[in-house]
């Protein structure tokens, strides 16, 4: 029967690829927007949603690339301390560290659970009745030349969120396990995972 | 007080510096009492990437995966090869040819290093350089990528200092050219004193096929510099066309990428980029606590005591940045220090794009000294040598690229 740190390394291990594959694909797309705008202004015939498109595609990238960089602990840290305290040591820092990083997530869904405020929309019934009823106006800010709504850039914050607590618990089962002594296991769970 | 303790801490423990940077706003706007500022927390995070600027970022990280995967790297040592011929030391000064060129592609030092490391070191430890020098040598090369434009520092403190990037780029060049007239002055005293070996000759005909399959390689940064500085294009604008240019190239002209290989290298840049607009993300929950605290006229209090005149200024500021550079990689150092100096360069009467080729070339010249350069430990891993053999190695160039740094704040004049 799959462990727990199985289950969860091979989760996050999916979910960061799909990550991965989404931030690919944003960035792509970041670079034909801004080609074609460059060449249809040459051509004269500017395209005016073409830069608020391309920074919307930008965002997107950012946050799902931020996410599944955390799988990987591909995110920039100072490891001066950590190089000089040994095996253990190092890995009962990377423990601290990452229990930080699931700290600071769950709050992050804190903070998004109360502005996207899906309750508060639910029993207002309508985006205007939730701006009447609480001066949240999350739902109705509009883009300036896309036509669609500005949640839809800020939607990215949930997913990444969401993300990163995965990813989060994920080292975090991987870490005990090491600390354990449990080496061996970790590396068949990572390889179950990858498979 | 608690905020700067709580991200001494968060370093130590190896906490991404992203999140220590954002946990530290979190933890300002909790022992201020205001917290109800946390609510717009998410979508500070989201408006610092609100940024056409910002834009070129991806592009040129784009630009440099297309130019790597197209071959671009191998050519260009070729064409360096060509253009050196058989004088004494010669494989060294195409090191620093080539690492010229490709700093006009790169734009970041540990991406350059990477690539030149693997490609030219095991070439000059066969011709008979030491070790230590080659790789010293090519990480000395290395420095020019943030200097040289597309430079990622640059189009960074374009956006946070909201100084136009092309601007910036162009400045670049003169800090560029005197720091690889050093490198050049060294490379031609210890090529005669250690003695280096001599570099073989070529044919006509061999300098000719390097030539011609470098070239479009070549004329990637010239166009870039050429469409900016012409007018022709924004900064995003030449980055979106330069890298869909290199991809045309390796796809259709030199046919060393397949279609099969544009899907990693979109997820590769992707997650480079990440990393970078992550933590300005980031940073701008910092820079917006700050500026909430009116911390930079604080600080500009203390420094109008201690420096009287912009050049007082200048000395202290680049004293400051070579200890936060020591031990704060250039970019999350960048983001922090910027929308402190900013204003306070401007207080004193100082040019910001001077200031920002001042604070871009200070931070990134530690990345090479220790005790915590990411290229120093990325070019001892590639080499396998100690992080102190290459150090020792790398002071003389650093000592010139310092000398340069001088010049160029003293003399703002030469940007």
């Amino acid at each position: 029967m799959p462990t727990f740190t199985a289950i969860s390394t091979g989760f996050s291990a999916g979910l960061a690829r799909a990550e991965s594959i989404g931030a690919g694909v944003m960035i792509a797309a970041v670079l034909v927007i801004t080609a074609a705008a460059a060449l249809a202004r040459y051509l004269g015939a500017p395209l005016l949603w073409a830069d608020e498109a391309a920074i919307a595609a930008m965002i997107w990238s950012a946050f799902l690339g931020a996410s599944a960089l955390f799988a990987t602990r591909g995110h920039m840290a100072i490891e001066m301390l950590s190089d000089r305290m040994g095996v253990r040591g190092g890995r009962m820092l990377a423990l601290g560290a990452d229990l930080v990083v699931l700290v600071s997530a769950l709050g992050l869904c804190w903070l998004l659970w109360h502005w996207f405020d899906l309750p508060g929309l639910i029993a207002a019934g309508s985006p205007e009745a939730l701006a009447e009823a609480s001066f949240n106006y999350i739902y109705l800010e509009p883009t300036q030349t896309l036509g669609l709504r500005k949640v839809w850039i800020w939607l990215v914050l949930p997913f990444f969120a969401l993300g990163a607590c995965v990813h989060s618990v994920a080292l975090i089962a991987g870490d005990l396990r090491a600390l354990r002594g449990g080496e061996r296991g970790q590396k068949r769970d990572e390889e179950r995972g990858q498979a | 007080m608690t905020s700067l303790l709580s991200l001494g801490g968060l370093f130590l423990l190896g906490v991404p510096i992203s999140v220590a940077l954002a946990l530290t706003a979190v933890v300002y706007i909790i022992a201020s009492g205001d917290a109800v500022l946390l609510d717009s927390l998410p979508q500070q995070m989201v408006s610092a990437l609100d940024s056409y600027g910002l834009l070129a970022l991806p592009l040129f990280i784009l630009l440099g995966e297309a130019m790597a995967a197209g071959g671009a790297g191998r050519r260009l040592v070729a064409l360096a090869s060509a253009m050196v011929g058989p004088v004494r030391g010669g494989l060294a000064y195409v090191s620093l040819i080539a690492n010229v060129m490709l700093a006009a592609i790169l734009g970041s030092t540990v991406a350059q290093l990477t690539v030149m490391t693997r490609m030219i070191v095991p070439e000059m430890e066969k011709a008979g350089y030491p070790r230590q020098d080659a790789v010293a040598i090519t990480a000395a090369g290395a420095m020019l990528a943030p200097v040289f434009p597309p430079s990622m520092m640059f189009i960074l403190y374009g956006v946070i200092a909201q100084v136009p990037i092309g601007d910036l780029f162009v400045a670049g060049l003169v800090p560029g050219v005197l720091m690889t007239a050093a490198f050049f002055a060294l490379i031609a005293f210890k090529a005669r004193r250690a003695p280096y070996p001599q570099a073989a000759p070529l044919t006509s005909a061999a300098r000719k096929r390097a030539l011609i399959a470098a070239l479009p390689s070549a004329a990637i940064p010239a166009f870039i510099v050429a469409v900016i500085s012409l007018g022709l294009a924004t900064p995003t604008e030449a980055g979106g066309l330069a890298a869909l240019l290199a991809l045309v190239l390796g796809l259709f002209v030199h046919r060393e990428m397949h279609w099969r290989d544009l899907g990693p290298m979109f997820i590769r840049a992707a997650l480079s980029t990440a990393v970078v607009l992550f933590l300005v993300a980031a940073a701008q929950l910092v820079g917006w606590v700050l500026a909430y605290a009116n911390l930079p006229a604080q600080v500009g209090a203390l420094l109008a005591q201690a420096a009287q005149s912009p050049v007082a200024f200048m000395l202290l500021l680049n004293v400051i940045l070579i200890l936060i550079g020591t031990f704060l990689e250039p970019i999350p150092a960048l983001l922090l220090v910027v929308p402190v100096a900013a204003p306070l360069a401007a207080h004193y009467g100082i040019d910001p794009v001077h200031l920002g080729l001042v604070i871009s070339i200070n931070l990134s010249l530690g990345l090479l000294t220790p005790p915590v350069g990411a290229a120093l430990f990325a070019a001892a891993n590639l080499s396998g040598l100690s992080p102190g053999r290459v150090a020792q190695g790398l002071m003389p160039y650093l000592t010139a690229a310092f000398g340069v740094l001088l010049v160029i704040s003293l003399w703002p004049l030469l940007t």
